[in-house]
This record gives structure tokens, C-alpha cells and sequence, in this order.
């Protein structure tokens, strides 16, 4: 089975539909695609979280502190409410909302104090008040008399994920040449058009500071967003290039009088369509990538109508080799299907669908009107430049070395960055000293409870903990009924007439504690605990500080994770992955194989386009360094399926003596020039993942043909004439 | 951070010139007025302090102790209503109450903090220069100087200081741009002097 160019074509004009429909509903661009869904899950903790939703702005010139601070006041006034917190443009301002609900619920922290405590912390309050202090802090003072804001404040400090040493809010590296300024953003990193907005008013208003030559973003929100854009321009280039390059094909088809074959391409353009609103049908959207890379793989399809058009379109054996390919190519397609990576799934899902769909068609247009569509075959044979089995037999050893590539099943090999951002990510990784708190989800029934049950533990295990449990008291019904003797007519409580004054606000805000409001936590919850929550889940944040604690952690709650224990987690997924995938899809094709030649030979002998395929990547690996990543293992996978088509028919031609038959050396020769256009245009692609895929299909592909050309007749005459 | 700056308004020594209703000082009647503690190496004197909240006319009492050693140390000790010290070293503020102790570096600050920061430590060298680089300087009367920040984001408005008959400064007042006002009332001061 063999694409053609024409098919891709058509799959152009989808990826055309795709990015003029960008805003479409049922297309999805999101990179969670490439998780399986456990990581997925667990991942999206950090997505979902606002703990986790610290960015930092950097700018890149020599910042005076006063051009930070403009710049930074700058930015603040641009983004509005999107930044939550940002040190360096700190004013009480920003924290009002949880500054506000923070001292309103101390009631149900602690039991109402005592005369000498309400005395002595008062004066203190007093004391500070009477010094000279901006009229924001002495209101945030007249609510709390008994000093909690500072406890308040060291919280918070402790909630943010990074440790790095800070001058007035910023981070100045050691040169004084770039600024790091942190900013807790307010909506999730899923929300690329936001971060998109924020980023374009981040250029702006570093145009208005002398010293600012340039600045990024680096975080999850701008992550999220590279990636997201990385993978629309991909799309764009993907379709620019690919358009060109099959146009170029179709300048041969047509100079070389061959324009009847392009009258499969409606037929294919039909199936294709099909395959996708099957796919929007079943799992609801279908992915950039899949309209991206799945039409390359349904074009195989068109393999079937340009064999068909070159011999008899009525030809049983034509078709049943045909069938034969579609099978084989099927197996390898169900085997990925099983596969736990969401992308991959509908990738293949698709990919079978139109194969199928694209047959069915191409059988019944071509039965009906086998006249319409008779095209001349070429008139060139293996034998036109004997050479060429040198070069496969070369290349079938080459594909020894791809066991020099490493192999690199990091989670970073899907993740895009851009230079820019490697560069910050290795400071960043250089300077911060690793925070590496075990995430721990609490029972969602009830969180509260829970969260004090992991409290406990950590208190007792002498482990620093930070959750709901730091802030809501377990006994808060009865703390806060302790207050209602401030309401008593005698109470023993007595206050001075300046200290009546002065705290009024938070008599008024506290009144006799019968009016603050109990938090149920199921989405109802103070302010100043929204980093713990997310879409009614609650989390807890432990901090261990040595192996032994680590382990305790993880003895006591095996479902903890900390960042580094996730991103170790991928390579060995990829690894449980393939482990199966590869000798399934391996022998399941080999049996099939043998199940249509009856010999092993042949069986063997159909391989050896696949082998030159990955001796043509491996070659390519070598000299450009490309590693082995988890997507190029699929890529072969894949490579494997499709080559399996190409020696099927060579082997079956050869079985029969017919070499000399030009129809089918024609109809691999389109297949496979158009093959390699169609997938040409994908190592522009700078996504890892597509780059990945692209690097091995174009190569694979490139080198499946030189196989089915030249190497099947070259062994089949050296081994078995 | 203006807190600082009162603090070094409170370091301001004594001075006996006296001239006309609203004269400008300029640098060297500045420079001359202050010239005469450039010998002073210490100094402690007790307050009364009264912060007037306007809009809730309330009036917020307190007293303490001010110790100044030069070059570079500060302490501010309320003693009422509740003790609560203030310590500035060179780069540190360190402040302490209810044997808890709080410590911060001005350097860490905003460009404000240190703005200001700064301007404390110009009180402290007694810099004529650059304390008229960010005031202006007037004589309203006899021992009466009123200083107007010429930046707006020093946070007050203005400053008087009051001399005694013998030169020490006997009230200081100033209003910040809140409109609240804080009045403090100095006692007798002990000074030392370097021994030339």
C-alpha cells in the first residue's frame, strides 16, 4: 500500500479548513493530546491549580530598580485582574479580596481571646499604627488587632513554587543584563487566547522603558502558549509547503500525460471528509495534528486506486494485493489504536477509517468506470539502472544503525520550546533551588477533615505542610461561638475609646462571630485558599526535606507526587508502550504476511522495504544526530505498516515472474514520489512531535521505495531465480 | 517608608539661627546650621507622639525613646501603649516586639524603600546638600523650619520642626498627603561628641 500525492492534497485543503476554522468548535489544538490520560490527570493538576499558575516575565536589558518598577506598574495596569499577584508592583491593593476574608474568619481560627491578650495585642497594633504609614496599611491594620496578616503574608510566600532570591519583587541574574519578575496569573494555562493577549501588551509596554530590549514570558501559561502556537504555524507551513511541493508532482503527472489520475483524487478527498466527521462523531473533536499528519496516512489509500489505474482497474489480483495491503496496514493501525496516548489513538482511528472508507470508494468508482480512469503505465523496470540494488542492499545494512541512536523518551521530546526559552529554562533550573512539594489530593467528600488528617500526620512526622487545614479550623463552629461574649451586655471584656475607634472595622466586620460565614469548601471557599482548589478538588502541598521524610511521604500517601516523579514518569510509559506495541504489531503482520505467501521467504523477503526504510532514517539519525524519541519509534511503527503494502505487491509480482510488468512499478514509483512530497514538508515542522514524525516518515518512506524498487528484485534474483 | 524619614527628621539637630518670616535656607545657611553637630557621635532623647486620623478624628497616643548613633545606627522604642522597637543598621531594619523580631533589608525593597532609605542616611551624615537636593527648606519664624518635599511620592506633604531656646528640636509635625497628621514633642536630649 502506497500514498499518493494527490491524496495529500486534499488533505491540504483540510488543513486550509483547519486554520481559516481555527476558532471551529469540533477542532481541537490543545497539547494535553500527546498525554496519556493518568498524566494527563495528573498533570493537569498543575494546569488547574492556581498554586501552580507562577509565571515570570523577563525582560531581557540593563533595568534601573526605577525602570523595573515603571515597567512592571506597566504591565500591572495592562493586565488588569489577569495577574493575581505580582511582588513587584506589591500593594495591599492586590490582595484585598483575600486580605478581606482572611481577617474576617478569625473567628473561626481561635477562641476569643482573652482581656490581657486583646490588651496587649492591641497596644502593639497601636504602636505600629502610630507611626507614619500609608493609608491602605493603616485600614488593613484597624481590621487586625491581633497581627495576622504577617502569618498571612509567610503563607503565601511559602505556596509559591520557586525559590530564588528577590530584590524589591524581581530577580536580577548576575550580569544585571536580564529581570525576573514573578506574577501569579489568574486563570488556568489552558487559556492560551488570554496569555496571547497578555504577551502582545507585554511588548508594548516594553517599548515605553528605555532599558528594556526585549521580554518573554517563561511558566506553564506561556508554555501552553508557545506550544499552541507552535503547532497553528506548523499547520500553516505544513500546508504552504505541502501544497507546493505536490504541485510539483502533479506537474509531472500531467507533463508526463498522466492526468487521469487525478481523477482519483475526488474520490479520495470524499473519503477523507468522511474519516473526519466519523472521527468529530466519535470522540467528539478531532486534533490540528490528526487533520496534520492523518490525510498523509489515509493518501495510502489512494495507493490503491493509482495500482488499480496503471494495470486492469477491474483486476482481481490487483485488487487482491490491494486488500492484502489494506490488511496488513489495518493491523498496525489497531495495534496503535490501543495505545494510551490520546493523539495517537485518534490518529489511527482516523487513519482506518479513511483507508476503509477510501477503498470501499475507490473499488466501486473504478468497477463502475474502469474506462474513465485506465492511465498508460510508465515504461521503466528496476532493471532501467541495475545499480540501484547496490544502493538498497547498502541501505538494508544501514538499518543496523539505529541501534547507535540514544534513545530519549522524555516528556521534554513533546514539549515545544523555542530558544529563547531553553535558555531560560536552563537559568532557571541553574538558580532555583528545586521546590519539589508531593502534591497530595485530598477526599473530595470531605476535604476539610481530610486535609487536617494529612496535617496531623505531617506535624507529627515533623513535615512542613501547607493546605486548607493551615487556615480552617476543624473546631470552627465552636470557636466562633466563643466570640458572642464580645455581643454580651457584660462582658468581661473591656475596651478603651480609642481602641473602640480605631478597630471598629473589625468589630463591625466580626461582629459577635454569629455572622461569619461557615465554609463548606464544596465551592464555597475563602479567598485566600483558591490556590488549593480547583473544579471542586482540593490538594494539600507536603514538603519534605530528606530522603527519609520523602519516603515517609510516600509510604504514608503512595498517591503524592512531586514534578521530577512525573517527568520521570513518562519515559516509562513510552517504554510499557512499545514494549507490547512493537512485537505485536511485528509478529501480527508477519503472520499475516505468511498467512498470504505460504512461505517464509516471501514472508521475509516482503520486509526488506521496511529495513531500507530504517536504514535510510537511521543514516539520516546518524549524520544529523537525531535521537530516537518515542514519536519515531511510532513513525517506523508506521513505516512498518505501510511498507508491508509495497512488498506484498513487489513480492507477488515477482512470485509470478513478471518483473517486467511496468503497471505495478509505475504505480509504486507515483506512490512513493508522491509519498515523499507529501511528507517533505513536515521536517519544517518545529513541534517536536511533528518533526519527529516527519523525520521518520519522509526518510522511512524514501527508503521503503529504494527496498521495493530495487531492493526485493536485487535479493529475489540473487537468492531464489 | 517615610517611616524612615522621620526617623531622620527626629536625628535633626538644633540649630540657633534665626531669620526672617519665610526665608528660603538655601545650602550654606543649611550647611552652616548643621555644621555645628558634625561632631555629635550620639544622641537619645525621649518623645510624645500624637497621630491625628481626620477623618475618624481620632488621635493616636504613643512615646517612646529615640537613640541615634552615628554613623549609621537607629533606634526607635515605643515604650506606649505597647513596646515595639524599630532598628535600622546601615542596610538593616530590624523590628522587635513581644520577643519576636522581624528583620528586612532595605536593599530588598522597592526603589522607594530605598529612595528613602537613603534620604535617612543623608539625615543621618546631616548632608545639607542632599537634603536640599529633595526639599525645599523655609524659615516660617524664629526656630521654625518648614521642609516641602519637592517629590510627591515621598508620601507627606510637609514637615516643621520647632527649636527650643537652646537649639534642640522641641516638636516636629508634618502632615502626610493622607491629610492625617502625626506631632511629636522631644525632651531634654543627651548628646555626645567626638573627642576632636
Amino acid at each position: 500500500m502506497k500514498r499518493n500525492a494527490f491524496a495529500v492534497f486534499i488533505s491540504v485543503l483540510i488543513l486550509f479548513t483547519g486554520a481559516v476554522c481555527g476558532a471551529a468548535e469540533w477542532l481541537d489544538r490543545s497539547p494535553e493530546v500527546f498525554l496519556t490520560r493518568k498524566l494527563n490527570a495528573v498533570t493537569s493538576r498543575y494546569r488547574e491549580f492556581p498554586v501552580f499558575w507562577w509565571n515570570f516575565i523577563v525582560v531581557d536589558g540593563q533595568l534601573t530598580r526605577d525602570e523595573g518598577e515603571k515597567f512592571c506598574g506597566e504591565v500591572q495596569a495592562k493586565w488588569g485582574t489577569a495577574a493575581a499577584k505580582m511582588p513587584c508592583n506589591f500593594s495591599p491593593r492586590q490582595l484585598a479580596s483575600l486580605t478581606h476574608d482572611w481577617l474576617a474568619d478569625l473567628p473561626g481560627r481561635r477562641t476569643l481571646p482573652a482581656q490581657s491578650e486583646w490588651q496587649k495585642s492591641m497596644g502593639l497594633v497601636l504602636s505600629k499604627a502610630s507611626m507614619p504609614l500609608p493609608r491602605e496599611m493603616l485600614e488593613l491594620l484597624r481590621k487586625d488587632p491581633f497581627d495576622t496578616l504577617a502569618e498571612l503574608k509567610s503563607r503565601l510566600d511559602q505556596r509559591r513554587p520557586f525559590d530564588l532570591p528577590m530584590t524589591g519583587g524581581m530577580i536580577v541574574d548576575s550580569s544585571g543584563r536580564q529581570t525576573w519578575m514573578p506574577v501569579q496569573l489568574n486563570y488556568s494555562p489552558a487559556d492560551s487566547e488570554k496569555t496571547a493577549a497578555l504577551n502582545v501588551s507585554l511588548k508594548d509596554a516594553c517599548k515605553n522603558i528605555e532599558g528594556c530590549k526585549a521580554v518573554t514570558m517563561f511558566g506553564p501559561h506561556f508554555s501552553n502558549l508557545e506550544n499552541e502556537t507552535r503547532i497553528r504555524e506548523d499547520i500553516n507551513v505544513v500546508s504552504v509547503a505541502g501544497t507546493v511541493s505536490l504541485l510539483l508532482v502533479a506537474l509531472f503527472v500531467m507533463y508526463t500525460r498522466r492526468q487521469r489520475i487525478v481523477l482519483l483524487m475526488p474520490i479520495l478527498g470524499a473519503g477523507l471528509a468522511l474519516a473526519a466527521v466519523i472521527t468529530v462523531a466519535v470522540f467528539g473533536k478531532i486534533h490540528g495534528i490528526t487533520l496534520a499528519f492523518g490525510p498523509g496516512i489515509v493518501g495510502l489509500a489512494m495507493d490503491y486506486g493509482v495500482h488499480a489505474v496503471f494495470m486492469d482497474p477491474r483486476s482481481k489480483a490487483t485488487w487482491k494485493s490491494n486488500l492484502a495491503g489494506l490488511l496488513t496496514t489495518l493491523v498496525i493501525l489497531l495495534i496503535l489504536i490501543f495505545s494510551q496516548i490520546p493523539l495517537l489513538r485518534q490518529l489511527m482511528f482516523f487513519s482506518a477509517v479513511g483507508l476503509i472508507v477510501s477503498f470501499v470508494l475507490f473499488y466501486a468508482f473504478l468497477h463502475r468506470w474502469p474506462r474513465a480512469f485506465m492511465t498508460k503505465p510508465y515504461d521503466f523496470t528496476p532493471k532501467t539502472w541495475i545499480a540501484g540494488e547496490y544502493f538498497a542492499i547498502g541501505m538494508l545494512a544501514c538499518c543496523l544503525l539505529i541501534f547507535s541512536r540514544p534513545l530519549d523518551l522524555s516528556i521534554q521530546h513533546l514539549n515545544y520550546e523555542s530558544k529563547s526559552t531553553v535558555g531560560l529554562r536552563e537559568w532557571f533550573t541553574r538558580h532555583s533551588t528545586s521546590l519539589q512539594p508531593y502534591w497530595l489530593e485530598e477526599n473530595a467528600e470531605n476535604p476539610l477533615a481530610s486535609s487536617h488528617a494529612t496535617r496531623a500526620w505531617a506535624a507529627a512526622t515533623g513535615i512542613a505542610y501547607e493546605g486548607a487545614a493551615n487556615f480552617l479550623s476543624e473546631n470552627d463552629a465552636v470557636n466562633r461561638a466563643t466570640w458572642s461574649e464580645l455581643c454580651k451586655p457584660g462582658s468581661p471584656l473591656k475596651f478603651l475609646p480609642v481602641q473602640e475607634k480605631f478597630f471598629a472595622p473589625f468589630f463591625e466586620q466580626v461582629g459577635c462571630a454569629q455572622t461569619v460565614h461557615r465554609y463548606d469548601l464544596a465551592g464555597d471557599y475563602p479567598d485566600y485558599l483558591k490556590d488549593f482548589t480547583a473544579q471542586g478538588r482540593w490538594a494539600s502541598l507536603l514538603f519534605p526535606t530528606g530522603t527519609e521524610q520523602a519516603e515517609a511521604v510516600k509510604q504514608k500517601f503512595p498517591e503524592a507526587t512531586t514534578p521530577r516523579e512525573i517527568f520521570g514518569a513518562f519515559p516509562k510509559i513510552f517504554m510499557r508502550e512499545l514494549t507490547w506495541m512493537v512485537p505485536a504489531a511485528f509478529i501480527l503482520a508477519l503472520a499475516f504476511l505468511y498467512f498470504h505467501f505460504r512461505r517464509l521467504r516471501f514472508t521475509l523477503l516482503s520486509v526488506v522495504p521496511f529495513l531500507t526504510g530504517v536504514g535510510c532514517y537511521a543514516l539520516v539519525a546518524v549524520s544529523f544526530s537525531l535521537p530516537l524519541s518515542f514519536i519515531s519509534l511510532i513513525g517506523l511503527l508506521m513505516v512498518f505498516g505501510f511498507s508491508l503494502d509495497y512488498g506484498i505487491f513487489v513480492v507477488d509480482l515477482l512470485r509470478e515472474h513478471n518483473e517486467n510488468k511496468y503497471g505495478v512499478w509505475s504505480a509504486l514509483s507515483i506512490c512513493s514520489f508522491s509519498a515523499v512530497a507529501g511528507f517533505a514538508p513536515l521536517i519544517f515542522a518545529g513541534h517536536p512531535v511533528l518533526n519527529d514524525l516527519g523525520q521518520t516518515l519522509l526518510w522511512g518512506s524514501l527508503g521503503t521505495f529504494i527496498g521495493t524498487f530495487w531492493g526485493i528484485p536485487g535479493l529475489y534474483r540473487r537468492l531464489f531465480a | 517608608m517615610y517611616l524612615i524619614f522621620i526617623l531622620a527628621m527626629q536625628c535633626m539637630p538644633s540649630t540657633t539661627s534665626a531669620t526672617s518670616i519665610l526665608t528660603p535656607v538655601g545650602k550654606a545657611e543649611l550647611q552652616r546650621v548643621l555644621g555645628k553637630y558634625q561632631a555629635m557621635s550620639s544622641l537619645e532623647v525621649s518623645f510624645k507622639q500624637t497621630k491625628t486620623l481626620k477623618d475618624i478624628q481620632l488621635k493616636l497616643e504613643s512615646e517612646g525613646v529615640l537613640k541615634v548613633q552615628l554613623p549609621n545606627t537607629v533606634e526607635w522604642k515605643i515604650q506606649k501603649p505597647q513596646p515595639l522597637e524599630m532598628l535600622l543598621d546601615k542596610d538593616v531594619i530590624k523590628l522587635k516586639s513581644d520577643g519576636k523580631e522581624s528583620i528586612f533589608h532595605a536593599s530588598e525593597g522597592s526603589a522607594k524603600d530605598q529612595r528613602a532609605f537613603h534620604d535617612l542616611l543623608n539625615w543621618l551624615r546631616l548632608d545639607a546638600s542632599a537634603i536640599l537636593e529633595n526639599y525645599n527648606v523655609v524659615q516660617e519664624g524664629k526656630n521654625r523650619y518648614r521642609f516641602h518635599a519637592k517629590n510627591s511620592a515621598s508620601g507627606m506633604k510637609s514637615l516643621v520642626m520647632n527649636l527650643n531656646r537652646i537649639g534642640h528640636v522641641e516638636t516636629l509635625s508634618f502632615e502626610e498627603l493622607a491629610g492625617d497628621e502625626i506631632a511629636i514633642r522631644f525632651g531634654t536630649p543627651a548628646v555626645k561628641y567626638t573627642v576632636p
